[in-house]
């Protein structure tokens, strides 16, 4: 029997058992809109028992903890599905920004712009058969050489496109990789908290962990990482077998190192040791500058290349008007350097456009010409310029296009996760205000014991008076 | 499934930015009218778009390739024409010399023939756009020289053009040309109006001949020679005049057939490309009402909470 003095205790207790309950659904309420916040509950649990007699009788109830409510193999698929979802999200930022800045080149449907290469390869082969029809006009050999120099300039304008695109996610790149390690030494600044508040005893830090679960989600959107952590809770977080934090310290830091005309290459310091992500957002930046952005580099330079050649190549068995040859219609060797004679363009007159010396009114070059342009090319995979060029357009909006709904799929899969956990952790009001409600009730109830002791004490106290 | 309270709130940001991204799609092709506006949007009709879109400018350029040269055949026709008129009058002439006995009387057709042989001399160097119609491909050589004596008559035409044409593209690998050539001296080549070898025709020679036979009264020359080879010059022009008369039909039914082309093409990229406007509106419509109702459930059931009911 505890007694009246340990019945006061055990009222004592309970009361604050239902004020900790009180204050942690307020900090529950407190936290209704914190994305990261897992709700938590406190751990009770009956007080020792005394035995005096054969009778076994319990002493009340006491706090034994707080418990986070969260389900850490969710976690785990969450954090594997975001570096998916960064990849795409990477991706797709990428592919839209291209379809944006190249808008007229890869967009010719609209009404705005001017239809890009494709619409001047058709002014090309137009102005190649004004010519074809009057072979001696100056105006009509202007009007060719000003289309075949408009050509030139937009294969001139996409390379330099892909140039400051390549720059532009270059230095994307760096800024994640920036991001990246500032990450990095966020988590591990945070393990150093979790350790001294946790150390030894049986505190749980639920808060700091709520915020490292969050830290290491966004690590995982840049790039995909396990986590593993010893029996003394020691963290360690490792990307393709590489260690890169145990515990406290940051062992390995990122790096983008250029290598001009490719993509950056990403490295661990200090041990040199080469990363390739392959998923999260690093590995996005990285498809899109190193595979997509190449890509369409090759593609152009190809077509650019067999125009400057065939161009050249048929020009080269023409006459001028004054019967002289020997001159090229296309300077440069790809898209980046690609114009007209300069030399033509001041005298239309030398261009090559009749099969044999001394006649003006021969178009058989100019027909030749034309043949080239319409005709499939080796070179370009038995494609015409034309076909060649709405590839290249419909490459990447298909890349785009399937990028887009990858990426949808994925948030979706990711959102239904992201709700199961929200469902599991989140705070629900309705939830929290019946634990007000409850709690309130113990409350009272435990202070009534303490009120009928005190009753009950006055009467001894009062008894021999 | 339990039931967090920052469900809702997150579920209806996810719907209402789906929902609006569709408004602003449909919004879109409704006041473009396009379908089709991004690559990505149908990266498979883009492609094919492109290549109809060239494909119609092709067309568009074969026809005007066409109408060139439905002018220079127009051309032509006025030429053959007056040189039709002009072997006619000099066959008259030629007949008639039979029937006036004075020398004086053939001396006067000689002048007339004189004339005629003058004006077939400045036909066979018309010129068109700046070009000599009839030099071959030599278009800024004056095809026609002619050698005169001291009274200042022609006695012989030299051809200083070749027997080339400049051929244009009517439809892909399909060549059309309505160039004719001044002379053809037998060695291939096209046709010569006033000089062919290979069909024995020489105009300026014949005129030449029948003018010289007037000059000189000699009658039975005329008859005997001058008048066949007159007839022979005069079947020469009506050949050449079917030909263009082909011609000009053959580029009008390729200006038809190009024109049905484009219709077709014009059809297919409409198809393809541009927004059903009825079915885009009634979707619009229904993304519309999809928002709203999300909007104002969404309000209900965030305003509603177990603290409305407890005191």
């Amino acid at each position: 029997m505890s007694g009246l003095l340990g019945t006061l205790d055990m009222g004592q207790r309970a009361l604050q058992t239902q004020m900790k309950g009180l204050e942690l659904t307020g900090h529950n309420l407190a936290n209704v809109n914190n994305p990261n916040y897992s709700r938590q509950r406190i751990e009770v649990a009956s007080t020792y028992s005394i035995n005096p007699g054969s009778h076994s009788q319990g002493t009340g109830v006491d706090v034994v903890g707080v418990q986070q409510i969260r389900d850490q193999i969710l976690d785990t698929q969450i954090r594997s599905e975001k570096s998916i979802t960064g990849f795409l999200e990477a991706r797709m930022t990428g592919l839209e920004y291209i379809q944006t800045s190249m808008g007229s080149v890869l967009n010719p449907f609209g009404t705005e712009g001017s239809g890009g290469l494709n619409a001047r390869l058709g002014d090309l082969v137009s102005s190649l058969h004004e010519v074809s029809a009057d072979p001696s006009s100056r105006t009509s050999r202007h009007m060719f050489l000003d289309a075949a120099e408009a050509v030139a300039s937009e294969m001139r304008s996409m390379d330099q496109q892909l140039t400051q695109l390549e720059d532009r996610w270059d230095e994307e790149l760096n800024i994640r990789v920036d991001e990246t390690n500032h990450i990095l030494d966020q988590i591990a600044s945070l393990n150093r908290s979790i350790q001294k508040v946790e150390g030894g005893g049986s505190n749980t830090a639920n808060d700091l962990r709520d915020q490292r679960a969050k830290t290491l989600e966004s690590l995982s959107e840049m790039l995909p990482i396990e986590i593993s952590s010893d029996n003394n809770g020691k963290l360690q977080v490792q990307v393709n077998g590489v260690s890169i934090i145990d515990g406290q310290t940051v062992v390995s830091t990122l790096s983008a190192q250029p290598q001009p005309p490719e993509a950056p290459a990403l490295v661990w310091q200090p041990d040199g040791q080469a990363l390739n992500p392959g998923e999260g957002r690093l590995g996005g930046i990285l498809d899109v500058r190193g595979s997509v952005l190449a890509d369409m580099r090759e593609q152009i330079n190809t077509m650019a290349e067999d125009l400057i050649q065939s161009m050249n190549q048929v020009h080269a068995q023409g006459f001028a008007l004054d019967g002289s040859n020997g001159r090229n219609l296309y300077t440069g060797q790809n898209a980046s350097d690609i114009r007209i004679n300069q030399d033509l363009k001041d005298h239309p007159e030398w261009l090559q456009a009749s099969s044999r010396r001394g006649e003006s009114g021969n178009n058989e070059t100019i027909t030749a010409m034309v043949q080239e342009m319409q005709t499939p090319r080796a070179g370009l995979g038995q494609r015409t310029y034309v076909e060649a060029q709405a590839d290249l357009v419909a490459q990447i909006g298909q890349s785009l296009q399937s990028t887009r709904s990858a990426l949808e799929d994925q948030q979706a899969m990711q959102s239904l996760m992201e709700r199961q956990r929200e469902s599991i952790s989140g705070v629900s009001l309705d939830e929290e205000m019946t634990q007000l409600v409850k709690y309130q009730r113990a409350f009272e109830a435990s202070a009534r014991l303490v009120t009928i002791v005190d009753d009950m004490l006055s009467t001894i106290v009062t008894m021999g008076r | 499934m339990r039931v967090s309270t920052q469900m809702y709130p997150q579920q209806l940001l996810g719907q209402l930015g789906k929902l609006s991204e569709q408004q602003q799609k449909l919004q879109n092709q409704v006041s473009t009218g396009l379908r089709v506006q991004e690559a990505s949007d149908d990266p498979a009709a883009a492609r094919k778009l492109i290549v109809w879109q060239a494909d119609k400018a092709a067309i568009a350029q074969y026809r005007s390739n066409i109408e060139s040269q439905k002018d220079l055949a127009t051309t032509n026709d006025g030429l053959i024409r007056s040189l039709k008129k002009l072997s006619d009058r000099a066959s008259e002439l030629a007949i008639r010399a039979d029937d006036v006995d004075s020398k004086s009387d053939l001396k006067t057709s000689a002048e007339e023939v004189d004339g005629l042989i003058e004006q077939a001399l400045s036909l066979a160097n018309t010129r068109f756009n700046g070009k000599y119609v009839l030099a071959g491909t030599a278009t800024d050589t004056i095809p026609f020289e002619a050698t005169r004596d001291e009274s200042g008559r022609i006695t012989g035409v030299i051809f200083n053009g070749n027997s080339n044409i400049t051929s244009i593209e009517a439809s892909p690998g399909n060549y059309i040309s309505a160039q004719w050539v001044g002379a053809n001296d037998g060695a291939g080549g096209q046709p010569g109006i006033f000089q062919d070898s290979t069909e024995d025709v020489d105009v300026f020679g014949d005129l030449i001949a029948l003018r010289d036979h007037l000059i000189e009264g000699d009658v039975e020359s005329i008859q005997q020679s001058d008048i066949q080879k007159l007839e022979a010059v005069e079947d020469h022009f009506i050949r050449f005049a079917g030909l263009n008369g082909s011609l000009h039909a053959r580029m009008e039914t390729q200006i038809a057939t190009l024109n049905s082309q484009e219709l077709a093409l014009t059809g297919m990229i409409s198809r393809e490309g541009d927004a059903d406007i009825a079915e885009t509106i009634v979707r619009l419509n229904e993304v519309q009402y999809a928002y709203q109702a999300a909007l104002q459930s969404g309000a209900k059931i965030m305003d509603r909470s177990l603290m409305d009911y407890l005191r």
